[in-house]
């Protein structure tokens, strides 16, 4: 028996040894949401993934803290006349963590890779906008010459668009479109080159350590342009996905800033709301509901518009999510650059009533019972739960929810399998577009089967109008035929990113609409 | 003893084979891939993916190619973390969860066997019922509801130990015996009425009778036959620990693998679900071929078929 | 056949049983009758968000207003059908399967429990996670058909370990006398199956009955915590716990979401648990005193 627990002890040891200390404290701490899927700038799709790639990588544009565009690599650009021809000025003294230069030829050569076909970027499409991009990267122009960036040398690149667009200059703050050092990847492989230890990078910060559902620990890039206004040594980022785990870290002072608006506690949202160390602010998503406008009785304009009348969003912000969001009418979120929405449907019970007596369902007699899909399970299901309720309260129809697992759920939507579908939507960039282009027909993102080809048309038209007021008049003109005469969609409420940290000690995170939040501004107090 | 090994160790192979093949034939089956997202992927780009990750071409040319590389080591890439190969998830991840599961294994049963003596040796009294009572009481919360119950108190309130992550040894105290608690409860109550039966035995009597101390007659002679059942447990309990520490490793950020057993899934994540499904069998099978080999040292009846 | 009317006169010697008894009643009653008296609905919304408890609501409210109570109640009903169910589902599968292996013995005996002891090496939580999955496409309009697809799943998750038990019963039994003598007077096995060896189990099935509906009823509560359980408004006493547990923080406890459904669970799988020990006592012979 004692010999027993000699052993066991001896193990216990040995298996506690399989514990990670850690060698040194980070000088900040915050909480980043789930496990980034990649590094790689030309893979990834994810907001999280996002804010740790422009720490690690910077593009020929970056962002101040609040979310506006700054020189980055390029230190100015020429734009010409027609809005298609830009010309990048690179500074000559951007450097990579190893002391190589950053060149315009590193630019072409990280589009190029990331417009591979073999490399799958999911995020191409970004690129899109440059003349070609699109053939080359389907496979059908096989020489990327023709493609419109070229480097004429070391410090100008030239780039080339197909119509004249107004937010290319956000775009290339966007992670896609960052610079790789090519030699690493050759070096290393498509898979090694990004890990710690092999990762080559340009930004304000490179990677130190990477473990899986640990932490991602950031170290000051010394080669880094913009040392000097760096203001954080060593970051660390941790991955979790359940909202109270996160909410405990920070409370016990583990963390100190939580970034993620997923990982608050959403019962706890209204006690927390007037802490001073709760900052929140209206950022570029929208949630809404989509309906599938092929099968009956939802392919009637007439029921669509007045279930969208039925929904009380003030209700629903108030009861259920909770965090201040400003309750949605429109679809494209309050607070783009140089743009205003149209009015469309908001609250009107005694409309809908109406609007459903003239589709042919008074009192929703005779209306068959449909189904509200949802994935995730806390607020869209509080959010449907509330809905289900409206309906058949205000307009007397049944409504039965189908929470089905995120994967299926993609599945039924994107196959119309569905009646009224809960959905969400986070712009790229600060434009109406990023919203508007979803539901052209055909749109790979539309999935409502609605197709208007005036709707098209204003779309396209936009896409060509060099004038900011013009095309302003011919995008609100669109988003009214969207929510408000045709209603394939029902906006409910625009999000709100919210921020947990101390104002006394943390500065430089400015509440702003893309909810982008640069690492290498922030500094810590202690 | 060597013939027994071998037909066991072959048995565990042919089951591990049976298993894996079961497990990518679920997987590919299911509805939605791995590159399904929010936002549509233009059909040349997925078709891209779908070569990267070898998931192309039939399902049966898929399966192929997956068996002939598992033989060679070889677990393939992660979908869902794209710089990832298997082998180097499983890596980081494994002995993480080894650590958990074995402190929880060894406080299942010390705390388990103590109590469970305990009890027998107090039976009746105040003592054996409380104790079961306990014990019983813990099978009968859910431990996502005890973790968290135990973090607000032992961490937020008490400031004992930190809340969540996995960076010293303070930090495996909490999750450990949360995840051991429900299996301590088990191993007590079935420790408690083996001893009860042992003690009832002849041999038992007469060595009171000689006037040998409660304590030796208790540990040295009723100890090596009541432990039997634990030690069959044990098999289960190996299995359990593994599948309990998904909750375990969610709550208190625990960089293990209970996390993939269902976000590989979820995630549609095939070759990381096969890695995890061959760990997890495999760690079953070993558990099972020791538990045997145990049991035929503490019973000299049994053999080793 | 005997066994019977002594065993519950042993039971009903244990107060401790007794009590489990009546809790049992009282929670089942209140589940078949409860939902429909206590004046709410349990998908009713209203304006009452987190009530505490009080007067008009006995167990406080939700996040929707929706009183606790009735959701407590209707979630018994719930989960005491899926873990009945569910058991069942595994006790016909199991006893069927074990029954056979342990009667006809030799090479079938051996090859269905090999067979047991593969299924016994699949991590079956990855299963059931696929079955949920792949089949909800089809649950999507029915609630009814997602609460099958529970306990068929949730059943197969238990019926090894029953037909590991009904396999070694049926090889000590087949060897009495009864059984030569039911043979030698020529009766087919499905016969001397069903009528001379099931009532000669009867007392080990029921025991590991009682024991597995906690099981199940706890597979339940952990497929509502990943997602994967009933679907709303429906309630479980797993999703309700679950949703509580959610509750537990430092800022603010609505300490009634997770204490009431807590306690109705918990009450629940205590009574089952200690009168399974105590029909384990009485049916299993080793115990036995002198």
């Amino acid at each position: 028996m004692m010999r027993l627990l000699h052993v066991s002890f001896l193990i216990s040891i040995c298996l506690l040894s399989g514990c990670d200390s850690k060698s040194q404290k980070a000088d900040f701490v915050f909480l980043n949401g789930a496990e980034p899927e990649s590094l790689d700038p030309a893979v990834i799709t994810g907001q999280l993934e996002g804010r740790l790639v422009s720490s690690l990588f910077e593009g020929l544009t970056a962002r101040d803290p609040t979310g506006s565009i700054v020189p980055g690599v390029a230190e100015r650009w020429e734009i010409s006349l027609d809005g298609r021809q830009y010309l990048f000025h690179l500074r000559s003294d951007a450097r990579w963590s190893n002391g190589d230069p950053v060149t315009a030829y590193d630019f072409a050569d990280s589009w190029k890779r990331t417009l591979l076909p073999q490399t799958a970027a999911e995020y191409a499409y970004q690129l899109y906008y440059i003349e070609n991009a699109e053939a080359f990267n389907a496979g059908k122009l096989p020489d990327f010459n023709q493609v419109g960036v070229h480097a004429l040398d070391d410090q100008r690149l030239e780039v080339r668009l197909t119509n004249p667009t107004p937010f290319f200059l956000d775009l290339c703050a966007f992670p896609t479109l960052m610079p790789v050092h090519m030699k690493t990847i050759q070096k290393y492989g498509e898979d090694e080159w990004i890990k710690p230890g092999h990762i080559v990078s340009n930004g304000p910060y490179t990677l130190e350590q990477w473990r899986i559902n640990q932490r991602v620990r950031l170290l000051a890039n010394p080669f880094y342009w913009d040392r000097a206004n760096v203001g954080l040594n060593r970051i660390d980022a941790l991955p979790t996905d359940n909202a109270n785990t996160a909410f405990n870290l920070y409370s016990s002072g583990a963390a100190d800033l939580t970034l993620d608006k997923n990982l608050i506690p959403a019962m706890l949202l209204d006690a927390l709301r007037g802490r001073p160390d709760f900052h929140s602010s209206p950022f570029l998503g929208t949630y809404f509901y989509r309906f599938n406008v092929t099968r009956p009785p939802l392919n009637n304009p007439l029921v669509r518009q007045a279930i969208a009348l039925a929904i009380d969003k003030k209700r629903i912000v108030e009861k259920v999510t909770r965090a201040g969001e400003p309750v949605a009418d429109h679809f494209v979120p309050p607070g783009i650059h140089n743009y205003e929405s149209p009015a469309c449907l908001g609250h009107n019970p005694d409309e809908a009533r109406e609007l459903l007596r003239k589709a042919g369902y008074p009192g929703g007699k005779g209306f068959p019972t449909i189904s509200l899909l949802y994935a995730d399970q806390s607020i869209a299901k509080g959010v449907a739960t509330e809905v289900q309720d409206m309906l058949h309260k205000e307009l007397g129809i049944t409504v039965q929810l189908a929470q089905q697992e995120w994967k299926v759920y993609l599945n039924s939507m994107s196959q119309l399998d569905y009646d009224i579908a809960a959905s969400s939507w986070l712009g790229d960039y600060n434009d109406p577009n990023t919203f508007l282009d979803m539901f052209v027909t055909g749109g790979g993102n539309n999935r409502t089967g609605w197709s208007n080809a005036r709707y098209d048309g204003l779309i396209q038209q936009a896409a060509k109008e060099v004038d900011v007021e013009k095309r302003k008049i011919i995008l609100q003109e669109a988003e009214g035929l969207l929510c408000r005469d045709e209603a394939p969609i029902a906006p409910v409420y625009f999000y709100v990113g919210v921020q947990f940290y101390d104002p006394q000690k943390i500065t430089g995170l400015v509440q702003n609409v893309l909810d982008e939040h640069p690492l290498k501004y922030i500094r810590k107090q202690n | 003893m060597l013939v027994f090994f071998i037909r066991r160790i072959l048995g565990g192979l042919l089951t591990l084979f049976i298993v894996i093949s079961i497990t990518f034939f679920l997987m590919r089956a299911m509805p939605g891939n791995a590159f399904t997202k929010e936002r549509k992927l233009p059909p040349a780009i997925e078709k891209n993916l779908l070569a990267k990750y070898k998931l192309d071409g039939t399902v049966w040319q898929q399966y192929r190619g997956y068996m002939s590389d598992v033989l060679q080591g070889d677990l393939r890439l992660s979908t869902k973390y794209r710089s990832r190969t298997v082998n180097e998830v499983l890596k980081q991840t494994l002995p993480v969860s080894m650590t958990l599961g074995g402190v929880a294994f060894l406080i299942a049963l010390a705390v388990g066997l103590t109590l469970g003596c305990l009890a027998a040796i107090g039976h009746k009294t105040m003592l054996d019922r409380v104790s079961m009572f306990v014990a019983v009481l813990s099978v009968a919360i859910p431990n996502f509801v005890i973790a968290p119950l135990a973090i607000l108190f032992f961490a937020l309130y008490w400031h004992i130990f930190p809340v969540a992550g996995w960076d010293s040894i303070r930090h495996v105290v909490l999750p450990a015996t949360c995840l051991a608690l429900p299996f301590a409860a088990y191993v007590a109550r079935l420790t408690r009425n083996s001893m009860l039966e042992v003690l009832n035995q002849d041999y038992i009597r007469t060595a009171r009778a000689k006037g040998v101390a409660e304590a030796r007659v208790v540990l040295k002679h009723a100890l090596k036959v009541a432990i039997l059942p634990v030690v069959s447990f044990s098999g289960p309990l190996a299995a359990n620990l593994l599948t309990g520490s998904l909750v375990i490793e969610q709550i208190f950020k625990v960089p293990g693998v209970g996390a993939f057993f269902v976000n590989g899934v979820l995630n549609r994540d095939t070759f990381l679900v096969g890695g995890v499904v061959i760990v997890y069998s495999t760690l079953l099978i070993l558990f099972n071929i020791i538990v045997d080999v145990l049991y035929t040292f503490l019973d000299r009846r049994i053999q080793l078929a | 056949m005997s066994a019977t009317p002594t065993a519950w006169q042993r039971l009903m010697r244990h107060p401790t049983a007794i009590i489990c008894l009546v809790v049992l009643a009282v929670i089942v009653l209140a589940a078949i009758l409860g939902p429909s008296y206590t004046g709410y609905g349990y998908a009713q919304t209203t304006d009452q968000q987190f009530a505490s408890p009080s007067f008009e609501h006995w167990c406080g409210t939700d996040l929707h207003g929706r009183d606790l109570l009735t959701r407590i109640l209707f979630g018994a009903r719930v989960s005491l059908m899926v873990g009945l169910i569910g058991t069942l589902v595994s006790l016909i599968v199991g006893v069927a399967y074990g029954m056979i292996a342990g009667y006809r013995g030799g090479r079938v005996d051996a090859l269905m429990m090999r067979f047991v002891d593969v299924l016994y090496c699949l991590p079956r939580l990855i299963y059931i996670i696929v079955l949920i999955t792949s089949l909800s496409r089809f649950t999507k309009n029915s609630p009814e058909a997602r609460l099958v697809l529970l306990f068929t799943g949730l059943g197969i998750m238990e019926w090894l370990t029953m037909a590991r038990i009904v396999r070694g019963q049926v090889l000590t039994l087949k060897e009495q006398q009864f059984v030569l003598a039911a043979r030698t007077l020529g009766a087919s096995a499905p016969r001397i199956l069903i009528r001379h060896l099931l009532p000669n189990l009867l007392g080990v099935i029921i025991v590991y009955l009682t024991l597995t509906i906690p099981t199940v009823i706890l597979g339940e509560s952990f497929l509502s915590f990943l997602g994967l359980g009933i679907q709303a408004p429906q309630s479980s006493w797993g999703s309700l716990i679950s949703d509580g547990a959610a509750a537990i923080n430092s800022v603010r406890i609505y300490w009634w979401l997770i204490v009431f459904p807590g306690l109705a669970m918990g009450a629940t799988l205590l009574s089952l648990n200690l009168l399974g020990d105590h029909l384990r006592d009485i049916f299993d012979p080793r115990t036995t005193k002198a």
